[in-house]
């Protein structure tokens, strides 16, 4: 298997079996397990995204200093530890609101799109 | 392209012009507030209004003033805007048949608010809203409704105020055409503050405006709590939580190496993405219109077989009943 149809067979697998799961949480039937696992989602969120962005926000500014500058392949965890900081973010309980807030998604949305397009021209391949 | 760009520019500025020329007021204007004029031109009406609270003593209904001090709270509130209601056609809330709408919102004070809306069986604006707070239900209000050629008018209203399941006031209103250049004699008259004719290109942007207003710029909790745009926000957690997912996948495929905490962070984002969908759909769940069938039996065993909101079992709920089978699908 090339390594682009690797990735390709990865994005693929990987989408499908994500659309099939939401749609069976949306189905009648994946109604109790939704209202089961809705309630420790944002905490799941919350403390992993939080350990998971200071490791990634580190060890970009490791690289960087390392490095001397900020190149590709160190920006590359720097947007994802951005990314995951904002996931965490979104899911920290407020007063007014105790759904993930839109901004901090988006936040991470755009900074999760940013690690992919750094991630694409940094160059570096995978062989799967 | 670039005279592409201009002209959309030039018509959403003219836009812009127009729905901010309608927020200063006057009875040109195509607000998401209620108005009192109704869109047909010219006509213009009067609303009165009279409270009543229940005499703790005898328990029987007694007329007061507004500002008289026995009055609760809610019932002189409700006395300080006896203007007149017209809603559009094609404005958030209408429905097209029987049934009833559930909207809910929580306050700054941490109370949840829920508002349902009883609709008659031939559609249009809601005929009653019932308001609860946590669960408990604090005020009825029946509507009676006057069809006109660009929508609808309320001619009546009957607030019922609640506490703990036992009347405690009402607020009725009434509203009545008045022939123009007659203030409508003692009556209270309303807000005119400008001659009512607009022309056929300012009514045409105006009504865009206006509905470009209701979808992108709800001026009200109203409507805020209505439309598709109760959902909106939710729908886009639930796109931007997507789009993390998404972002992430495309990541990892490009990656040399999949590490422990990639996989990890790709978890977060999919927990993510679940309590984004799982708060869609609640939403959307919450806002599905209830056929006919599901009005009768929600409305409890009083509703009996009969169609949705033209039952015998559920006319008094249409008329702002606070019966319990009017409220018991909501207060259990």
């Amino acid at each position: 298997m090339s390594s682009a149809r690797g990735r390709q067979t990865f994005v693929i697998g990987t989408t499908l079996a994500i659309v099939m799961a939401s749609i069976a949480l949306a189905l009648p039937a994946g109604a109790s397990m939704r209202h089961a696992i809705s309630p420790q989602l944002p905490l799941i969120v919350l403390v992993s995204g939080t350990l998971i962005g200071a490791w990634q926000l580190v060890t970009g500014i490791i690289g960087a200093i390392a490095n001397g500058g900020v190149r590709a392949s160190d920006a590359v965890p720097l947007s994802l530890g951005v990314s995951a900081l904002f996931m965490a973010l979104a899911c920290l309980p407020s007063d007014r609101d105790a759904v993930p807030h839109l901004y901090a998604v988006v936040g991470a949305a755009i900074f999760a799109v940013a690690a992919a397009v750094l991630q694409r021209r940094s160059g570096v391949r995978p062989e799967l | 392209m670039k005279h592409r760009i201009a002209v959309a520019a030039i018509a959403a500025a003219a836009l812009v012009a127009v729905a901010c020329q309608d927020q200063d007021g006057g009875a040109r204007r195509l607000a998401t507030e209620p108005g009192s004029t109704s869109p047909e031109q010219g006509t213009r009406y009067v609303t009165t209004g009279v409270a009543a609270v229940v005499d703790r003593v005898t328990h029987r209904l007694q007329a007061v003033a507004p500002s008289s001090p026995s009055a609760s709270a809610s019932v002189v509130a409700a006395n300080g805007s006896p203007d007149a209601v017209t809603i559009s056609n094609g404005a958030p809330g209408i429905a097209n048949s029987g049934g009833q709408r559930i909207s809910s919102f929580v306050d700054a004070s941490s109370h949840r608010h829920t508002v349902s809306m009883l609709y008659s069986s031939v559609g249009g604006p809601p005929a009653a809203v019932q308001h609860y707070v946590d669960g408990v239900l604090v005020s009825t209000n029946a509507f009676s409704w006057q069809r006109t050629s660009t929508g609808w008018v309320r001619t009546g209203s009957l607030l019922r105020v609640v506490r703990k399941g036992t009347l405690v006031g009402t607020y009725t209103t009434v509203t009545t055409p008045a022939p123009v250049g007659k203030g409508g004699g003692s009556k209270p008259t309303l807000r005119l503050q400008g001659p009512v004719a607009p022309t056929a290109l300012q009514r045409a942007i105006g009504s865009a405006a206006y509905h470009l207003a209701f979808v992108f710029a709800p001026q009200d909790a109203t409507a805020q709590s209505l439309a598709w745009s109760a959902c909106s926000q939710f729908w886009l957690r639930y796109a931007a939580a997507a789009a993390v997912v998404v972002g992430l996948e495309v990541a990892m495929a490009d990656m040399p190496v999949i590490t422990a905490f990639i996989l990890a962070q790709f978890g977060s984002a999919l927990s993510l993405l679940a309590a984004a969908e799982d708060q869609l759909l609640d939403c959307v769940l919450s806002h599905q219109p209830s056929s006919t069938d599901n009005w009768s039996s929600g409305m409890g065993s009083g509703a009996g077989s009969g169609a949705g909101g033209g039952s015998d079992g559920t006319k008094d709920c249409l008329q702002g009943s606070y019966a319990a089978h009017c409220t018991t699908a909501f207060t259990l």
